[in-house]
């Protein structure tokens, strides 16, 4: 692989993770302080 | 108003609190969100790669290689539906924007929405993940 190679899959592989991240995030922030589901 | 609608709840300070409760709109916020963001991440990147033909046609050749990996394929996968799914869940909100009696109809939509992304991304992904199914690659 060439320098340019390594340095998108690098950038591609950050934003694969960030984005999984995020998206745990706000599926998760929806059980968080009774806005989205009520505690009981 | 629709089954669907928030529940306003009084909360000890006396201001109102809106409960979704897991319905299908909820999700479609969710999926909403979470699809713009990889569409907008990719997009930055899209604009770099595709910018090399400009200043190093060799360089655009090696790095647009990388798009034929099966990694890369399954991310694009991703991205399609992402995709898909962005711009018929837009249309969705527009609809219940624009004509409030759709609004008990939502779930339908929601559905709607759904059942199309399916349709629409299944035999595409195929498309992209053929030369790995075919054995071609990797």
């Amino acid at each position: 692989m060439t320098t340019a190679q390594v340095l998108f899959s690098i950038a591609l592989g950050a934003v694969a993770l960030l984005i999984t991240v995020y998206a745990i995030y706000v599926a998760g922030s929806t059980m968080w302080g009774d806005r989205w589901f009520r505690k009981r | 108003m629709a089954r669907t609608a928030p529940r306003p709840v009084e909360t000890k300070v006396g201001a109102t609190k809106v409960v979704y409760k897991g319905k299908s709109g909820q999700w479609a916020f969710v999926g909403h969100r979470v699809s713009g963001v990889l569409v907008f991440l990719f997009l930055l990147l899209h604009i770099v790669d595709v910018s090399l033909i400009n200043s190093d046609p060799v360089l655009y050749d090696e790095v647009h290689e990388l798009y034929g990996n099966i990694l890369l394929r399954l991310f694009e996968v991703g991205l399609l539906f992402a995709l898909l799914f962005h711009s018929l869940n837009g249309l969705r909100i527009v609809l219940v924007d624009f004509f409030p009696g759709m609004v008990p109809n939502e779930r339908k939509l929601f559905t709607g929405v759904m059942a199309l992304t399916l349709l629409v991304g299944v035999p595409c992904a195929y498309v992209i993940l053929e030369p790995f199914i075919d054995g071609r690659i990797l």
